[in-house]
C-alpha cells in the first residue's frame, strides 16, 4: 500500500501529490519518520542543512541526485546499510522493512520529478547476498589499460570490489549501484559500465601499490593466481594458487572479505590465508608507519596481539600475532572500531565461517 | 545399413505409425518453444544435462539456467530458473558428474550450489592457461568431452590485422583448437581456426570444429582436428613453436608456407546458400529416435535458421563427406544437444550477429514418426577402371541411398539429375565465391533394381572439388516428395589414384599481397554491406539461364548474384564518384540481352548477347570476339582516366574474359568531370564482384599542404577541458569535451585528410570550417570518430547543427588507425554545400546542406567528446580547390 501510495507520488507531474484515495496518516507517518531519523542531518525540507555537526555536509534531497543512486532500490540500501566512510548511518536494525520503505519513498518525491530513472536490462544489482561478477573493466586512470580479466565483488550494502584476476591486486573500491552489463548489447565482448563511484584506491608504493596481499616466499615475491570464488550472506572468498616466477604452483590461499558494523556504519574487512609447499611462505600487507600497537593478553588465546598501520587514508593494516593479515577500510581508528573487530577477531583470522 | 535403420526408425514408434505422407519438414519434424520467465534473454551458448534429466544452459549474458522438466509432453510444464549470474558470456557448457562446467572468455568454471538453495554459491577456476587481449571478438567456444574426460575448446582470433576485419592473433592461443584434461592442463592442438563456434567428439573421440565465413575461410566449413595441424587462418601461427623460436610473425608473411604445404582441408565445406553462420554440431547416438540414422551429425545453423544433417567417410587417409539442409524455420539455432529420447534441444542466439527469427531462446525439435522422403546419405566410388597410363582416370561417382524406394516412373537422366562441381579461392578476402563451376557430363546415372540407390558417375570428377547434386521429381511410392533435393559433397581425395595435394580452398596465384589491399577498392561481392551503391528492384540470389526459356533466369534462394528482376528496375549506381579507375565487374546476360557500364567522362561500354557486339565501345566493335554466351558469366576489366587540364580522358584497356579488346583510345571531348559508375541492363541482368579501384595520379600528391604541427603547436589553441599533446609524430588527445583548433583560417571549398584513431567508448570529431564554438556548440561541419560508444553516429558520420547523416555501421573497430578525408565543396558562396567523407579511400557518407547554413569559411579544428576518449592525430594535410 505505501509503495503504491509513493508510485503516486513519483509519478504525478509537477511534484509530490496524494491520491485523493489514499490515507493521508500515511504520508505524515513517512513525514514523522523523515523528522525523527533523518531531518538532524537532512533539514527539516531535505535540503541538507540539519542541526548535526558533520564533518561533511549531508546531501539535499531537493536537488534530486543521489551520490549511489537514486532508484528506489538504491535509496533503500543506502538507509539499510549505511554508506561506508561517510557519517550516514545504518538504519537496518533499527527501521521496520515497510518504515525504510517509506522514507526511502519520502526522500525520493522530495527531489523534482522525473529523477528516477528505471535500471536499464542490462544493468546487474547485487541481491540478498554477494555476487561476484567476471568481465572486462574500463581503465581507471586516463590512458591507462582496460581491464580484460576483472573480478568484481559487490556486496548488498553497495560496496565493490575490484580486482585483476591475474594478481589478485584490489584495483579499487566504489560505492552506489553495481554495473551495468554493456557486453549484452551488440556482439557482446566489452567492457562492463560500474555504476558506482570510486571511494578508495590503492596508491602506488615501493614494489607495488597500497591495500593488497603480497605471498612471499622468503624474500621472492609470488604470483597469485585466481582459482575461484565462494560466497554466502555478506562474505565472499576469494581463492587463489601462488606461483613462483617459474610458473611453479607452490601453495594456495584465499581473501577473504567481510563487513563488521561500526557505530551502525559497515566497515570493511578483507583477511588474508595462505598454506604451501615452499619454504618460508607468507603473506605480508602493504606498509606504512605504525599508529598505534595494541596488545592483548597473552593469556587469552582468543584474543591474538595485533599491530596497525595506516598505509593511507581510509585504510588500516594489521598483521595478528599468528601472522594473519587484514586491512580495515575505514575512516578513523576508533574505540568502536576495535572492539568490533575485538569481537570479530577469531573469525577474521579463520576466514574459513 | 543406413535404410534399415531410417525405416526401423519409423517402425519403431508404435504410437505414431504414419498415417498420412509427410509432405513438409513440419510434418517430420515438430518445433516447440520453451516459455522463459520474465525479464529471461536466453541467448544459449551451451547446453548439458544431469542424470536426473533436467537441463543446465549456459548464455551470452553470463547467466546459467536450470530447466526441469525438459520433456514434459506439454511443454508449458517446463520450467526455467535461474542457477547463476556474473559470468563472462557462456558459450559452452558440460555436466560432468551431475556439476555444471562452463567455458567463460577467460576461464573454464565448475559451478557448485553447495546449500542446497537452487543457486550457485562456489565458483571454481579449472582452467585459465590462454589470453584475453580484450577485443570483442575473442569469443570462447566449448565444452564436448572425450572418452578420456578432456574437454574441447577453441579460441576466436581478434579483429583488426591490416583491415578491421582481418583475423588478428596478439595473445596465445587465438585461433587454437585446445585440449583442456580433466586437472585443467591445457594442451595447444590446432592451429588455423577463425571463428570457431562449434565443437564436438564423436563416438570414435573425433574432434570436428565448425568455423565461420572470413577471410582465410572461402565459406563454412566443418574441420576433423588433428594434433598440430593446420587449417588455415594464418594468423594463430604466432604461437607455434616454429614461429615463436624464430621471431617472426604470421602476417609478415602471406599466405604462410603452410598455406600451400601442410594445411589440413575441411571434411566438409557447407554450401554458403545453406550456412553463413555455423553452430555446433553432434554426432545422432540415438538409435534413429531422431529419425536420423546413428552416427549421422546435426549441424546448428543461425543465419538461416536451421539444422543441417551431414555424414563423414574416410578416404585415403582423408576425412570428407556430405550435408545437406534437415529441418528449417526454427530460429538462429547457435547450440544443438540430443536427449535421450532422441529429442533436439535447440539454443537460439543472434545478437550482433545477425541470423532468422526467433532471436534468441530454447526450441525443443521432435521426430514425429512420420517417416520422409529423404537422401539418406551418400558415399563417394572408386572408378570401375583403373588410372590409365596417360594419365586419364575412369568415371568416379556416388552412391546415393533413398530412405524409401523412389515410384516407379522416376529414371534418372541428364533432365533431372544437376551435377555439378566448384572450389574456392584461398585468400584474405572475406569469403569466397565458388569458382571454376562446371556442369558434370554424366556417365552413368542409375538407379538400382529395389529403387533405393542411384548411381552417378562422371569423367569430370575431381579431387580438391566440392560437388552438388540435384536431383528433381524424385517421390516415394507414396508420393511424398523428396524433402530435400540437394546435397553436397566435399571431394577432399578420390577413393584411389595418386593422392592429390591440392586444396579445394586454392591458392591463389599470384596471391594478393598485403601491400594491395582493398583500401581504395570499392567492393561487392554479395550484396552491399556498407550502402555503396544505389539501386531499386535488385535481388541477391543465385541465377542461371532458364533452360526452357532462355530469354531469362531461374531464381534461387542464395548470393551468387545480382539481378535487375524487380519491376522497373534501376540502374545499379555507387553513391561515391570516381575519377581515373579500374572498374572490374562479372555479368550474366539471357539469350538476347543488353546491357552497358557507364564510365565518367569516358562513355558507356556495351553488354550483349553477342560475340560481335559485347565490349562495344564508342561504335567501335569488339578487336576479338570474346564474349562466350548467354548464361555464362563474364568478366570485364576497364581501366581509364578522366580528362585532366593538360591531358585528355583515356582509356587505356578492355578486357573480356582476359581478351583485351579495346586498348589506348583517346577521347577527344571529355569534361574531367568525376562522376558515378552505372551498371545498366535493358533487360535482365545479373552482376557480381564489382570492384572499382580509384586511380590516384602521384601528381595530385604535391598540391597537398602538409600541417607540421610541431612548427606551429604555440599557435594551436586548446578550449575546454580535454587535454591534447603533441607527441613524436602524433597528437594525442583525451577527452572530456574539448576542442584543439589549428592554426588553419578561411578554409572554403577543402579537402582535409588525416590518419585518426579513437578508443573503445571513446568518441571525438574532426571539424571543417570551425568557427568560434562555445563548449556545447560549434558551427562547421563536424566527422565523427567514434568505433563503439553507444549514440548512433559511428566513425564518418557527418554533422552540423541540426543537419545529421550518421553511419551505424562499426567500419572502424577500436584503437585502429584510419585514413580519413573530408570533401567539402560549396559551388556558389553561401549555398548547397556537399559534405563526402571516406574512410581509407572508399566513401562511406556524402551529405548535403542544401541551405549551405554551416558554409561560412573556417579553420580547421578537432573534438574530444567525452570522459574517457583517447584519439590520435597524425599526418593532417588538406588540399584548396
Amino acid at each position: 500500500m505505501i509503495a503504491t501510495l509513493c508510485v503516486t507520488f513519483l509519478m504525478a507531474p509537477g511534484g509530490p501529490v496524494a491520491s485523493p484515495w489514499s490515507p493521508p496518516e500515511l504520508a505524515s507517518d513517512a513525514r514523522s519518520l523523515y523528522m525523527a531519523n533523518c531531518a538532524s542531518c537532512h533539514g527539516e525540507t531535505g535540503d541538507g542543512k540539519g542541526t548535526a555537526d558533520l564533518d561533511r555536509p549531508a546531501r539535499s534531497f531537493l536537488d534530486g541526485g543521489y551520490s549511489y543512486g537514486n532508484t528506489e532500490k538504491a535509496v533503500v540500501r543506502s538507509i539499510v546499510h549505511g554508506i561506508p566512510g561517510t557519517p550516514m548511518p545504518a538504519f537496518g536494525e533499527t527501521l521496520a522493512e515497510d518504515q525504510i520503505q517509506a522514507l526511502a519513498n519520502y526522500v525520493i518525491a522530495l527531489g523534482p520529478p522525473g529523477t528516477v530513472v528505471a535500471p536499464g536490462s542490462s544493468v546487474l544489482s547485487v541481491g540478498e547476498r554477494p555476487l561476484v561478477v567476471h568481465g572486462m573493466m574500463p581503465a581507471l586512470a586516463e590512458g591507462g589499460r582496460r581491464e580484460p580479466r576483472s573480478l568484481v565483488v559487490g556486496f548488498p550494502n553497495g560496496t565493490t570490489f575490484q580486482y585483476r584476476a591475474q594478481t589478485g591486486e584490489l584495483q579499487a573500491i566504489r560505492q552506489g549501484d553495481f554495473l551495468d552489463r554493456r557486453d549484452w548489447g551488440g556482439r557482446g565482448g566489452t567492457e562492463l559500465q560500474p555504476l558506482g563511484q570510486v571511494t578508495w584506491k590503492p596508491e602506488p608504493i615501493e614494489g607495488g601499490s597500497n591495500g593488497q596481499f603480497n605471498a612471499m616466499n622468503g624474500d621472492t615475491p609470488l604470483r597469485r593466481s585466481f582459482k575461484g570464488s565462494r560466497v554466502a550472506d555478506n562474505q565472499v572468498w576469494l581463492n587463489f594458487d601462488l606461483v613462483d616466477a617459474d610458473g611453479k604452483d607452490v601453495g594456495g590461499g584465499q581473501e577473504f572479505i567481510t563487513f563488521l558494523m561500526v557505530d551502525g556504519v559497515p566497515v570493511a574487512m578483507r583477511s588474508c590465508l595462505a598454506n604451501g609447499s615452499a619454504k618460508g611462505l607468507r603473506i605480508d600487507v602493504s606498509g606504512g608507519e605504525p599508529v598505534t600497537e595494541l596488545t592483548f593478553p597473552d593469556s587469552d588465546p582468543a584474543v591474538p596481539t595485533f599491530t596497525v598501520t595506516r598505509p593511507c587514508p581510509g585504510l588500516f593494516a594489521m598483521t595478528f600475532e599468528n601472522g594473519t593479515p587484514v586491512f580495515v577500510h575505514a575512516a578513523e581508528w576508533t574505540e568502536s572500531l576495535e572492539s568490533a573487530i575485538r569481537a570479530d577477531i577469531t573469525g577474521a583470522t579463520r576466514g574459513d565461517r | 545399413m543406413i535404410l534399415t535403420t531410417l525405416i526401423a526408425a519409423a517402425a519403431g514408434c508404435q504410437e505414431t505409425v504414419p498415417t498420412a505422407v509427410p509432405m513438409t519438414e513440419a510434418d517430420v519434424y515438430s518445433v516447440e518453444s520453451y516459455r522463459t520467465p520474465d525479464g529471461c534473454v536466453l541467448e544459449v551458448g551451451g547446453v548439458g544435462r544431469f542424470s536426473d534429466g533436467r537441463l543446465a544452459v549456459s548464455t551470452r549474458r553470463g547467466q546459467v539456467w536450470i530447466v526441469e522438466n525438459p520433456l514434459a509432453e506439454n511443454i508449458e510444464d517446463a520450467k526455467i530458473t535461474l542457477f547463476h549470474e556474473g559470468l563472462w558470456e557462456g558459450l559452452g557448457l558440460d555436466i560432468k558428474d551431475d556439476e555444471i562446467y562452463v567455458i567463460q572468455r577467460g576461464e573454464i568454471s565448475k559451478l557448485k550450489d553447495l546449500d542446497g538453495d537452487g543457486r550457485c554459491d562456489e565458483i571454481t577456476t579449472i582452467a585459465n592457461d590462454w589470453g584475453v587481449s580484450g577485443h570483442y571478438h575473442e569469443f570462447a567456444f566449448g565444452l564436448p568431452r572425450d572418452s578420456q574426460d578432456n574437454w574441447w575448446m577453441s579460441l576466436n582470433v581478434s579483429f583488426g590485422d591490416p583491415e578491421w576485419w582481418h583475423g588478428r592473433s596478439t595473445v596465445p592461443y587465438r585461433g587454437w583448437v585446445l585440449r583442456v584434461s580433466p586437472d585443467g592442463t591445457v594442451t595447444p592442438w590446432a592451429v588455423g581456426v577463425r571463428s570457431p563456434n562449434g565443437i564436438a567428439v564423436d563416438s570414435k573421440d573425433r574432434v570436428f570444429v565448425t568455423d565461420n565465413q572470413g577471410d582465410w575461410v572461402a565459406s563454412s566449413p566443418i574441420y576433423h582436428i588433428h594434433k598440430d595441424s593446420f587449417y588455415g587462418q594464418p594468423k594463430s601461427l604466432n604461437w607455434t613453436e616454429k614461429y615463436r623460436a624464430s621471431g617472426k610473425l604470421a602476417h609478415d608473411e602471406i599466405p604462410p608456407p603452410e598455406a600451400s604445404v601442410g594445411r589440413e582441408a575441411p571434411a566438409i565445406w557447407i554450401p554458403y546458400e545453406w550456412s553463413r553462420s555455423t553452430g555446433n554440431l553432434f554426432e545422432d547416438r540415438s538409435g534413429g529416435k531422431f529419425g536420423v540414422p546413428e552416427g549421422q551429425f546435426v549441424v546448428a545453423e543461425l543465419t538461416n535458421g536451421m539444422i543441417l544433417r551431414a555424414g563423414f567417410e574416410e578416404v585415403q587417409g582423408q576425412t570428407q563427406g556430405w550435408i545437406l539442409p534437415l529441418r528449417q524455420e526454427i530460429g538462429s539455432v547457435n547450440r544443438v544437444f540430443q536427449m535421450p529420447d532422441g529429442t533436439v534441444i535447440c539454443g537460439l542466439t543472434n545478437r550482433g550477429w545477425g541470423g532468422r527469427e526467433p532471436a534468441d531462446g530454447l526450441m525443443r525439435v521432435r521426430y514425429t514418426g512420420k517417416a520422409p522422403m529423404e537422401i539418406a546419405g551418400m558415399t563417394i566410388l572408386d572408378s570401375p577402371e583403373p588410372e590409365t597410363e596417360d594419365g586419364e582416370w575412369g568415371a568416379y561417382g556416388f552412391e546415393l541411398t533413398f530412405s524409401a524406394p523412389v515410384a516407379a516412373g522416376w529414371e534418372p537422366s541428364t533432365d533431372n539429375v544437376d551435377f555439378t562441381q566448384y572450389d574456392y579461392d584461398y585468400w584474405w578476402e572475406y569469403g569466397s565465391p565458388e569458382r571454376h563451376t562446371m556442369n558434370m557430363e554424366l556417365e552413368e546415372a542409375t538407379l538400382s533394381e529395389d529403387r533405393t540407390k542411384l548411381v552417378v558417375r562422371s569423367f569430370d570428377l575431381l579431387p580438391a572439388m566440392c560437388v552438388r547434386l540435384k536431383l528433381s521429381g524424385v517421390t516415394s511410392e507414396q508420393g511424398a516428395p523428396l524433402l530435400h533435393d540437394t546435397i553436397a559433397y566435399t571431394i577432399n581425395q578420390l577413393p584411389s589414384g595418386a593422392k592429390t595435394n591440392a586444396y579445394v580452398a586454392k591458392v591463389v596465384p599470384p596471391p594478393p599481397s598485403r601491400g594491395d589491399t582493398n583500401a581504395g577498392v570499392l567492393r561487392l561481392s554479395w550484396g552491399d554491406p556498407f550502402g555503396q551503391f544505389e539501386y531499386e528492384g535488385w535481388e541477391v540470389a543465385d541465377a542461371k539461364l532458364d533452360t526452357n526459356d532462355k530469354t531469362t533466369f531461374t531464381m534461387s534462394t542464395g548470393n551468387g548474384a545480382l539481378v535487375n528482376s524487380g519491376e522497373n528496375a534501376s540502374a545499379y549506381v555507387t553513391r561515391g564518384s570516381f575519377g581515373d579507375a579500374h572498374v572490374h565487374a562479372e555479368f550474366m546476360l539471357p539469350e538476347g540481352g543488353r546491357g552497358r557500364v557507364m564510365l565518367p567522362d569516358v562513355g558507356a561500354i556495351e553488354l550483349a548477347d553477342s560475340p560481335a557486339k559485347c565490349g562495344e565501345y564508342g561504335g567501335s566493335p569488339p578487336s576479338e570476339s570474346a564474349y562466350t554466351q548467354a548464361g555464362d558469366w563474364q568478366e570485364l576489366d576497364v581501366y581509364y582516366r578522366v580528362a585532366q587540364q593538360d591531358s585528355p580522358a583515356f582509356v587505356d584497356r578492355v578486357v573480356l574474359n582476359g581478351k583485351t579488346i579495346h586498348e589506348g583510345i583517346e577521347i577527344a571531348d571529355a569534361t574531367g568531370a568525376r562522376g558515378p559508375i552505372r551498371f545498366e541492363g535493358d533487360g535482365l541482368i545479373a552482376l557480381r564482384n564489382l570492384q572499382v579501384k580509384p586511380l590516384d595520379r602521384p601528381s595530385e600528391e604535391g598540391e597537398w599542404t602538409f600541417v607540421d604541427a610541431s612548427a606551429t603547436w604555440d599557435d594551436w589553441d586548446l578550449v575546454g577541458d580535454a587535454i591534447f599533446e603533441l607527441g613524436q609524430d602524433e597528437i594525442v588527445g583525451k577527452g572530456a569535451l574539448g576542442y584543439l583548433w589549428t592554426p588553419l583560417e578561411d578554409l572554403e571549398n577543402v579537402t582535409v585528410r588525416a590518419r585518426v584513431q579513437v578508443n573503445s567508448n571513446g568518441a571525438g570529431a574532426v571539424i571543417v570550417r570551425a568557427h568560434d564554438v562555445p563548449a556545447d556548440e560549434f558551427q562547421g561541419y563536424a566527422v565523427r570518430l567514434n568505433a563503439t560508444f553507444p549514440d548512433g553516429a559511428l566513425t564518418g558520420s557527418i554533422r552540423a547543427g541540426e543537419l545529421s547523416a550518421p553511419v551505424k555501421s562499426e567500419l572502424i573497430a577500436p584503437d585502429t588507425w584510419v585514413d580519413l578525408e573530408i570533401d567539402v565543396t560549396t559551388p556558389e558562396a553561401g549555398g548547397e554545400t556537399t559534405v563526402v567523407v571516406s574512410l581509407n579511400g572508399i566513401e562511406v557518407n556524402r551529405t548535403v546542406d542544401p541551405d549551405g547554413d554551416h558554409a561560412e569559411a573556417g579553420g580547421l579544428a578537432f573534438r574530444c567528446d567525452h570522459d574517457g576518449t583517447v584519439m590520435k592525430i597524425r599526418n593532417v594535410r588538406y588540399r584548396t580547390k
